[in-house]
């Protein structure tokens, strides 16, 4: 291969696209010739850079366990509800969601001395859910974190998030806090209720889901 | 998006190096910088090489993007970028593509439209923020997602994730694995059959479909209803807040079933009436067997009714 036909074949060199036969072609023209060697390192220099743009706040540590202890220790002699939706439906997602919260509380956490600070949800959390047990209590605290994180995420993308997608985003939010009202309110007359308790984590996590697609999303 | 094209503009910077280079520049370097640009509405006209399953990557900020399967190996897409688009990103070859409107300001106001046409096996990518996405004839696996649009997949696909948080989502085909959600819009999934995880928020839910072995339908505030056959040993989950549901199952389904609300109401075409559970709170509790047991289908409300139907 001449030094133009090695050029032009970079592109799919760096990408994995060429066939076999090209590929070692490739492969020897780069060992002799120091030049194409160079466009090769700059081409792999530019593609690292690109992909070491941040797109998705990386993955950090999975607290699903530990919210499923706290639920199950919670729940003591009724057990765990549905462990079989747990299993299937709610790691992944809720692992990807305290992701999200430890990434967003260590990048805030870097800016100053006050992370976040959901004190309205925290304290409506407080009062609403009094008669429920800790393990709940603690479990609705990690989840009103997450969202007050989300939020604050959000509210720094504002200049890309139309008026009307908020609009519509908080009127959603509102639903689903509606909703959560109405399961602590049902939890304060049945503390017990494992269905309950499963409601309230399932209802929380519909609204980080909702958060996290837009946050990620309105960085397209 | 101006800190992605800053740092792109270094990369471009770094990749030029101190001697410069040729004036050619490389497929990598022209995706970043756009192919076009410009401030005016441009027609895209544009194919390129694929693999029969090829992974298609499209990315339209705003607008629509409707992709259609074809018996080519080749990827084409048609259509126009919004004034604002500094160009179109359509690079790879093989089995990687990349479709992506290219924007230099904020790309929620750059309204494209795009229809992709793709090799029918190919396996989508699709994102948007405020676009509509329909995709049909694609026997692959569909991922599509968006926030102000909705969703609409038609076709053979075999596997299906479909989510958005202001819009329909519709599902129809013959998928064995489908997941789709909603916030504020409908669900509706018709034909599919094996897995299925379905949720909205405060639409409606409706799953009308073959034999299940795994499915999970949920809602907060909407209405639901399930009606499909289930393998012996499925699992059958649906869960609501003040939504009603709607089981619909045959009449010869051999299942275990657990049923409770905490204030709705219960009825059952299968027997035994709910009973009530506690003396101080209004929950209901029913949990039977039909045709000796296998499935497990659970449903879960607060404020919700429950209805099982035989079909």
């Amino acid at each position: 291969m001449t030094c133009e036909q090695v050029r032009d074949a970079l592109d799919d060199y760096v990408d994995g696209l060429l066939t076999e036969a090209d590929f070692q072609e490739v492969e020897l023209h780069l060992a002799t010739c120091a030049e194409c060697r160079r466009e090769e390192r700059l081409q792999r220099a530019l593609l690292a850079q690109a992909a070491a743009l941040p797109r998705e706040v990386p993955p950090g540590r999975d607290l699903w366990p530990e919210l499923a202890a706290r639920l199950r220790g919670a729940e003591g002699a009724r057990g765990v509800v549905r462990p079989s939706v747990a299993r299937w439906v709610r790691p992944a997602a809720l692992a990807a969601a305290a992701a999200v919260v430890v990434a967003l509380f260590a990048g805030l956490w870097k800016r100053g001395p006050s992370p976040v600070a959901p004190a309205s949800p925290m304290g409506t959390l407080v009062s609403a859910a009094a008669g429920t047990s800790p393990a709940l209590l603690e479990a609705e605290r990690e989840y009103a974190r997450a969202t007050a994180a989300l939020m604050a995420a959000l509210d720094q993308q504002k200049n890309t998030l139309s008026p009307e997608t908020r609009a519509v985003l908080d009127a959603n939010l509102k639903t689903i806090d509606d909703a959560l009202a109405e399961v602590r309110a049902a939890l304060q007359k049945d503390p017990g209720s494992a269905q309950l308790a499963h409601l309230l984590t399932s209802t929380h996590q519909k609204k980080l889901d909702a958060l996290q697609r837009v946050v990620r999303l309105n960085r397209l | 998006m101006i800190p992605t094209l800053t740092v792109l503009s270094l990369c471009l910077a770094l990749a030029a190096g101190p001697h410069g280079r040729s004036a050619r520049p490389s497929r990598h370097e022209e995706a970043w910088r756009g192919l076009t640009t410009g401030g005016e509405a441009q027609k895209v006209d544009a194919r390129r090489a694929a693999s029969a399953d090829a992974l298609v990557e499209i990315e339209n900020p705003a607008g629509s993007i409707r992709v259609v399967g074809w018996d080519r190996s080749e990827v084409m897409v048609t259509g126009q970028l919004g004034a604002g688009a500094s160009g179109l990103d359509f690079t790879g070859s093989g089995g990687r593509i990349r479709v992506g409107v290219e924007t230099e300001r904020n790309p929620h106001g750059v309204v494209s439209s795009l229809e992709v046409h793709v090799p029918v096996r190919s396996r989508l990518q699709i994102e948007s923020f405020a676009g509509s996405i329909s995709v049909s004839e694609v026997s692959g696996t569909v991922k599509a997602e968006t926030v102000n649009g909705s969703i609409t997949v038609t076709g053979q696909a075999r596997e299906i994730q479909a989510e958005t948080v202001n819009g329909s989502v519709e599902v129809s085909g013959a998928s064995k694995d489908t997941h789709v959600e909603s916030v504020n819009g409908s669900v509706t999934v018709r034909g599919a059959s094996g897995e299925l995880q379905a949720s909205t928020v405060n639409g409606r839910l409706e799953v009308s479909g073959g034999t299940f072995s795994r499915a999970h339908v949920e809602t907060v505030s909407g209405s639901l209803s399930f009606e499909g056959a289930l393998t012996s040993g499925a699992t059958l989950e649906a869960e609501t807040v003040s939504g009603s549901v709607v089981l619909s199952l045959p009449a010869s389904v051999a299942a275990d079933f657990s049923v409770s609300t905490f204030s709705g109401s219960i009825d059952n075409a299968f027997g035994a009436p709910a009973m009530r559970q506690g003396r101080h709170t209004p929950e209901k509790e029913l949990q039977f067997s039909t045709g000796g047991g296998g499935a497990s289908v659970s449903v879960h409300t607060l404020s919700g009714s429950v209805t099982l139907r035989k079909r």
